[in-house]
């Protein structure tokens, strides 16, 4: 292990691990997120469209 | 029916938070409490992100086979949901895995990659189940994409157990469980902060599933609306 004599590159190591984590699952639950709310708001769009007793629906 | 109800979306919410507080918690946990190690000194600390990573995507693609047995006994399509939901966040974890365990190696065995047993079959995992997301997207045909899926979600967790003994198969630079046993060989305070760590990855699997499946159940209503729409569907007076 030649490289844990620098406490400071080990720091580095642990900071680069722990950031990579905490920011790629941030990241997937903030996308995970959107693309509810987007399919959800496409949903209530195409369910609009497909009803005939809505305003704007399909007669 | 997508709109999830308002006890759905009170007890995610509630998943939610516990999650960022034990997440919080367990960080601090990893970076405060746990002890030093003797050997390994402030880089052993990557081991609370990566093992619970690890654990986790376990987890996940044994999610997957249990939806793909009960999909193909029963053809209900929310088995199919479910385990589409779930190989994404495995996927998702075993990245985490690959990446932390990189960056863990680095200063330990003075290399980014080894080619040893546990490595190796952690890659063919994310192989296999990467192969599943793209099988997925590939086959229009949702009920056959459903089935292809969860032949490949049985045939592929076999993988899962040969990842996990790998360690004791064969001779590897990977160092066994040490703490996931019987008699942990480790301080009380670092079994208590891996605890912690997987719990809050538990919690966080938890709510991505309910999540993911929600979006799997609005996706596939979308579909059949566009369906509908573009085939004329129902004739309305």
């Amino acid at each position: 292990m030649p490289e844990l004599a620098d406490p400071m590159q080990s720091v580095g190591y642990l900071i680069a691990a722990g950031a990579i984590t905490l920011v790629t699952l941030a990241g997937y639950v903030a996308a995970t997120v959107r693309r509810l709310a987007e399919t959800r708001a496409r949903n209530a769009e195409l369910r609009r469209a497909t009803d005939p007793t809505a305003v704007g629906g399909r007669r | 029916m997508i709109a999830s109800s308002g006890a759905n979306a009170s007890l995610n919410a509630k998943l939610g938070w516990a999650t960022i507080v034990l997440t919080v918690i367990a960080l601090c946990m990893a970076i405060f409490y746990a002890p030093m190690d003797r050997v390994q000194g402030i880089a052993q600390r990557i081991y609370y992100f990566h093992v619970p990573m690890a654990i986790m995507a376990y987890v996940a693609f044994f999610v997957v086979l249990v939806a793909s047995v009960m999909y193909l006994r029963t053809r209900e399509m929310k088995w199919d949901r479910r385990a589409r939901a779930s190989v994404e966040i495995g996927v998702l974890f075993t990245t985490l895995t690959l990446i932390t365990g990189s960056i863990y190696g680095k200063p330990i065995w003075n290399t980014w990659w080894t080619w040893d047993a546990r490595l190796t079959s952690t890659l063919v995992l994310w192989f296999i189940y990467v192969g599943y997301i793209m099988l997925r997207s590939y086959t229009p045909e949702l009920e056959q994409g459903a089935r292809f899926g969860a032949v490949l979600g049985i045939v592929g967790f076999i993988v899962v157990p040969i990842n996990y003994m790998s360690v004791t198969w064969w001779r590897t630079l990977h160092p066994e469980a040490i703490i996931l046993q019987p008699t942990p060989a480790a301080p009380p305070a670092a079994t208590e902060t891996l605890l912690v760590s997987m719990l809050a990855a538990f919690l966080l699997y938890c709510w991505l599933l309910a999540a993911r499946t929600g979006l799997e159940a609005a996706r596939d209503e979308n579909r059949e609306l566009e369906q509908e729409l573009a085939t004329g569907g129902a004739t309305y007076a």
